[in-house]
């Protein structure tokens, strides 16, 4: 018989909060770093609420309850941020924002190379409508 | 002194080897660190970047590092779990890998995995357990599921990936089926409760999807993912008896903020690719960083967890149980003195090790008050010389009574002892009938406290305690909703 108990829970929280920091680091996408800012939110609402169980009281609960609309509060303020910056620039890539650091710091220069556009999509033709245009006839036999 | 034992300065355990401090270091901590290592490895290779690895070495890291888990974590039951994660991993990872891949790796390291686990359940930690009936069958069911996986690594080499495309919808479907699968078979052969599936699956879907999102190239796709991450952590949560905040995260997260984060990426993205999505910031030590603090979070809830110090308190108290046990079984006098001696060294012994606060965990403090007071009405008939009962039955009776009260609470203490973290159901708190631990498998569920009670005490909670916290959140909410306005309102600009 395995039972679960209060560390199981904690390692998931911990799992969560780890991957949302690694994604906050790596991705550039805006949208994408205040989703991952979110999921490590909900590592520790996790924790959280494991703890209430643990204790066999509330506060952790209630805690979680008031993250949830605190996440809320950010998700709209990041969001209308976000259109905001993609509206200045066109683009949800973080990088581009790099004027706003600070003045004795370097430019982030990319060592890797821009990846290559998709290739454009081929879309199925329809053969043209309108009457068959003239072909030369060949011979055939009819024997 | 520390409020719980939990928060408790560990002592450090006593090696015995002496070497340097990183070899002992890791001597402690490698079934934490090895996986950690392995899965952000394998989250690092998975990082989108212009030239992408192929994601085949990542899945091998990630079976790696979960095998290694299963080794450290679950022991006995290595065999099935890692021939279904390795199952789960072929189907969904690799049918997902669109371009050709070399092949021979899989049945190699199918090969290794089956092997080891074989070697681990025959020669391994389970042949050291006594050998009965339902052992046995176990045996024989592992070998079956081993035999099964074998034949299924095989035809996997052999038939699937040879093709071009496999739909990864399907690879997702039979894992899902082998999951199930495995859980009712688990449950139904009572090797593990439902709690406990139900956990591992959550969990698993969980953390999968968390990688998921992090490393996918495609932002709805990455949206998605965090849903599903979402809706496995309400699952936990109403495994943790919290059906109120289930609901409510559902509805906030899943339904509010994912569907708007959806509407903004497809406002803001609709030629749907950019080249932000296809590279990443400093991958590796992004990576790099992400391993410290989960190797450092892991290491602290691994010293906390198998912590060393409680084992010789949990000796001391078996070894005292035992001689309770012998003792409450007793029915003449001559019985009890060769239980717990001649004099009063044993109540003694028990006193000091139950009074020792800096030893027992702080929560069982009503367990040790009884169990002190039932002490004390064992010693005093067992300090009163033979001659003055009229009939040595009398005596043997009045000792044993309490004696046996005492060997419930002192078992109770020690099962609190070496489990620590165990959510036990408390009585305040309703827990939901998923959350049967396995000590109260038999006993039926306590009828009209879920999720009535739950949801009423939160409540009240909420109005009592937290008044003022809640109307602190209702202006934050406010503020945030003026804020965006403000904030995504075109100033200046004149209608367009």
């Amino acid at each position: 018989m395995t039972s679960v108990g209060l560390e199981n829970y904690l390692i998931v929280g911990a799992i969560l909060f780890a991957l949302g920091a690694v994604g906050f680091l790596a991705r550039r996408n805006l949208i994408i770093m205040v989703l991952s800012a979110e999921m490590m939110l909900q590592g520790a609402a996790l924790s959280f609420v494991a703890f209430s169980r643990y204790h066999g009281n509330l506060r952790g609960q209630v805690f979680t309850l008031f993250m949830v609309a605190v996440a809320a509060c950010e998700a709209a303020v990041a969001l209308a941020l976000i259109l905001m910056l993609y509206r200045a620039r066109k683009s949800l890539d973080v990088s581009l924002w790099q004027e706003l650091r600070e003045p004795d710091q370097e430019p982030v220069v990319d060592e890797e190379p821009a990846p290559a556009p998709p290739p454009p999509e081929r879309w199925p033709t329809l053969t043209p409508a309108g009457p068959e245009p003239p072909q030369p006839r060949e011979e055939t036999s009819h024997v | 002194m520390n409020p719980h034992h939990l928060f408790a300065q560990a002592e450090p355990p006593a090696s015995p080897a002496d070497g340097p401090t990183l070899g002992r270091f890791f001597a402690e901590f490698w079934p934490v660190l090895v996986p950690v290592a392995l899965g952000l490895a394998a989250v690092y290779l998975l990082l989108p970047r212009a030239r992408r690895f192929p994601p085949l070495w990542a899945g091998m890291l990630a079976a790696l590092g979960v095998w290694a888990v299963g080794w450290w974590l679950i022991g006995f039951l290595i065999g099935l779990v890692e021939a279904i994660l390795f199952y789960v991993f072929v189907c969904v990872f690799l049918a997902r890998a669109q371009h050709r891949l070399p092949t021979w790796p899989i049945p190699v390291v199918g090969l290794i995995v089956l092997f080891a686990s074989w070697w681990q359940t025959h020669w391994g930690i389970l042949a050291a357990e006594p050998a009965d009936l339902g052992n046995l069958l176990w045996l024989l069911g592992l070998d079956i599921a081993l035999l099964g996986a074998v034949l299924f690594y095989l035809l996997a080499y052999f038939m699937v990936f040879q093709a071009e495309r496999f739909p990864s919808l399907w690879g997702a479907l039979l894992a899902a089926q082998a999951v199930i699968l495995a859980g009712g078979w688990l449950v139904r052969f009572e090797y593990a409760c439902p709690e406990a599936v139900l956990f591992y699956a959550f969990a698993g879907l969980a953390v999968l999807s968390a990688g998921l999102m992090v490393t996918h190239s495609d932002p709805v796709h990455a949206a998605l993912a965090f849903a599903m991450v979402v809706l496995s952590t309400c699952g936990l949560f109403l495994l943790l008896g919290a059906p109120f905040l289930t609901a409510a995260t559902v509805i906030v997260y899943a339904g509010a903020i994912v569907v708007t984060f959806l509407f903004v990426i497809m406002l803001a993205q609709q030629l749907g690719y950019s080249s932000a999505d296809q590279r990443s910031r400093e991958p590796f030590l992004a990576s790099l960083a992400g391993f410290v603090l989960l190797a450092a979070v892991l290491c602290v809830l691994h010293r906390t967890y198998d912590d060393q110090s409680h084992r010789a308190t949990a000796a001391q108290l078996r070894e005292l149980l035992d001689r309770t046990r012998k003792a409450k079984d007793a029915k003449t006098i001559p019985d009890l003195r060769a239980a717990i001696g001649e004099g009063r060294e044993f109540f003694q012994d028990f006193l000091l090790l139950i009074q020792d606060k800096t030893k027992m965990p702080a929560e069982t403090e009503d367990a040790r008050a009884k169990l002190e007071l039932e002490l004390d009405e064992a010693e005093r008939p067992w300090r009163t010389p033979d001659k003055h009962w009229s009939k040595p039955q009398e005596k043997v009776v009045a000792v044993t009574t309490p004696l046996k009260a005492v060997y419930a609470e002192g078992t109770r203490i020690y099962t609190r002892l070496t489990t620590p973290g165990r959510l036990e159901p408390g009585d305040k708190l309703p827990a939901s009938p998923f959350a049967v631990s396995p000590q109260r498998a038999g006993k039926p569920p306590e009828p009209g406290k879920l999720p009535a009670e739950n949801v009423a005490g939160l409540g009240r909670a909420l109005f009592t305690d937290y008044l003022l916290p809640v109307e602190i959140a209702g202006f934050l909410l406010l503020v945030a909703t003026v804020g965006a306005i403000a904030i995504a309102a075109r100033a200046r600009e004149g209608l367009r």
